[in-house]
């Protein structure tokens, strides 16, 4: 079976007053259906350039200069306006680090909701409310909330409805930029573990980027290592946390504080 | 516990804001509910709790920003409030320093690291020789004290402005630091260097620190001991082996329980995780109206309905 998303040889410059930067240095990878990839590295990696380039979303001074990216075949570097609005969201949605920035303040829940659904096909307002209230009790959030403006809401509950926003239109891919570096620990397993039922209720796949390692191989299949605009290293989820091959994959393991002892009981009871 | 006298005591700490918005209603927010710790010469003490537990605000108590509502805030054995001498509060400010968690905007972006330096020097210190005390200064916080002087804060990482804010907390002598969430706008990877150098400041320089924090495996890395907050309240506090080898409350287990573990898979098939955690945060969020020593020097919080039903 072929792969959802192919990346062939992407090279990613920033243009700058001198030489420009390049910041993606030729990546390929793939993405199988139904498959939670992780991407994870450092700061200025390029691993969002990498996620904002799959949906197109690079301004200059950004500039793809090298390689294919392919969605079930398809080349999305060539998609025209037309193509890339119907494309984006029905397809491949985004998710990104913080939804107090994702999401419009001076418009209510369900307003944002509704730009999207009228940009897509024609809805009437009451069916679109009908979807509002299903996709946000799917995240937990009661129905009525849709009417509250994003700052009368938590950054976890914001970032719920992020979520619903970027699932609402059944797409085959979210890309999900640090959704949770800003919530604590607590919310932040209830939302992954929400994203977790979500694939196995509707079934998409998911491109994960984070600098968390640890949390990253919780809940990926399979995980990328990028530094300096390489993929170092890529492997199974297992292979990463138990051999990785690549001194620096060591090294992040090495830098993380992680716990002494395991929780007893309850993370596995749970 | 060691019989020495805190260097910080709260006694019975709680603030509340009155919030008043240009439109709707005016309400008020306990945003602590008598707060007791201590924090022992030469050790560091960990607050753990999630976004809006208080924790913070304690820190901020700490400094001066806010003044407490009631309780008191007593500076080995002083009460900070009685402080009225300007001496007396000159002395309290130099030695408790605040290190901010955004290293990007705690330093001003038109001057150089020197000038940030040389500033608290000759305030605090006027009679050392200003560039030695620097070098000593920045390689004491493991930067480069050649090249780094002449720098803007924009030239360095986040890592090394955070260095930088610890050296100026250095530079004024300071004997306890406030380090509000000082690595989590940090990349993982340099964390643990940062923390590292918390560590050598506490056992080279005997400094005592009070360490922000929301990431639990972090403050067993420094900390001695740990307070957890919840919702304004401490509902559990002990040295770290027992609060985080053996969390006893409900909320310090679900906390535990939280922190990313490579080793551990997660499914999306146990909604037991999201209803053991909303039982925990609803029972945990009534006043305490107990605290019971389980082990010496390990305490846990009682609430009004019990936790454990």
């Amino acid at each position: 079976m072929s792969a959802l998303l192919s990346v062939k040889d992407l090279r990613i410059d920033y243009l700058t007053s001198g030489e420009p930067f390049t910041a993606v240095r030729d990546i390929s990878f793939e993405i199988q259906l139904n498959e939670i990839l992780g991407l994870a590295g450092e700061s200025g990696c390029g691993k969002s350039t990498v996620a904002y380039a799959l949906m197109r979303l690079h301004k200059p001074p950004a500039l793809v200069r090298n390689g294919h990216i392919l969605f079930e075949g398809r080349d999305v570097l060539s998609f025209c306006d037309k193509e890339l609005r119907a494309w984006r969201w029905s397809e491949v949605s985004m998710v990104f680090q913080s939804a107090m920035n994702s999401l419009s303040p001076v418009m209510t829940i369900f307003r944002q909701f509704y730009d999207m659904l009228r940009a897509q096909s024609t809805v009437t307002k009451a069916q679109a409310q009908e979807r509002t209230a299903q996709m946000l009790e799917m995240v937990g959030i009661p129905a009525d909330r849709m009417h509250a403006h994003p700052h009368q809401l938590s950054g976890g509950m914001r970032q719920r409805v992020a979520l619903a926003l970027a699932l609402t239109l059944k797409p085959k891919l979210i890309i999900m930029d640090e959704p949770t570096t800003a919530l604590d620990v607590v919310v932040q397993r209830e939302i992954l573990q929400e994203v977790l039922r979500l694939k196995d209720e509707l079934g998409f796949s998911v491109l994960f980027i984070t600098h968390d390692i640890a949390l990253m191989a919780q809940i990926s299949d399979r995980i990328g290592i990028m530094r300096e605009g390489k993929i170092v290293e890529i492997g199974t989820a297992s292979q990463i946390v138990t051999a990785p091959k690549h001194d620096y994959t060591r090294s992040i393991w090495d830098a993380m504080p992680l716990l002494a002892q395991r929780p007893e009981g309850m993370a596995h009871a749970v | 516990m060691p019989s020495d006298t805190p260097i910080l005591s709260l006694d019975n700490l709680s603030k509340t804001f009155a919030v008043r918005p240009v439109f709707g209603r005016a309400s008020v927010v306990d945003a602590l509910r008598n707060v007791s710790l201590d924090l022992l010469p030469g050790r560091a003490l960990a607050l753990v709790g999630e976004s809006g537990s208080g924790k913070s605000t304690v820190g901020k108590m700490i400094v001066g920003v806010h003044s407490p509502t009631s309780g008191r805030i007593l500076f080995e054995g002083q009460d900070i409030a009685a402080m009225t001498s300007k001496a007396d509060q000159m002395r309290y400010r130099q030695a408790v320093q605040m290190v901010f968690q955004d290293p990007f905007s705690a330093l001003n972006p038109a001057h150089t690291i020197r000038h940030h330096l040389l500033r608290a020097l000759a305030l605090h210190q006027p009679e050392t020789d200003p560039d030695a005390a620097l070098r000593s200064i920045l390689e004491d916080v493991e930067l480069d004290p050649v090249s780094t002087p002449d720098k803007f804060p924009h030239e360095l990482s986040g890592g090394q402005r955070q260095r930088v804010n610890f050296a100026r907390a250095l530079a004024v002598k300071a004997r306890l630091i406030v380090a509000d969430e000082p690595t989590s706008m940090l990349d993982v990877s340099i964390r643990k260097s940062v923390l590292g150098l918390m560590q050598r400041l506490k056992s080279e320089y005997g400094l005592s620190i009070l360490y922000i924090t929301h990431d639990i495996a972090t403050a067993e890395y420094l900390a001695e001991d740990t307070a957890v907050m919840f919702r304004g309240q401490v509902v559990e506090k002990g040295p770290t082996s027992q609060v985080v080898g053996n969390p006893q409350h409900g909320y310090t287990k679900l906390l535990r329980a939280a922190v990313p573990d490579p080793a551990l898979r997660l499914t999306g098939g146990d909604a037991g995780f999201a209803a053991q955690a909303k039982f925990v945060r609803e029972t945990s969020a009534h006043p305490v109206s107990a605290l019971r020593e389980i082990s010496p020097g390990h305490v846990i919080a009682e609430h009004a309905v019990p936790a454990h039903a």
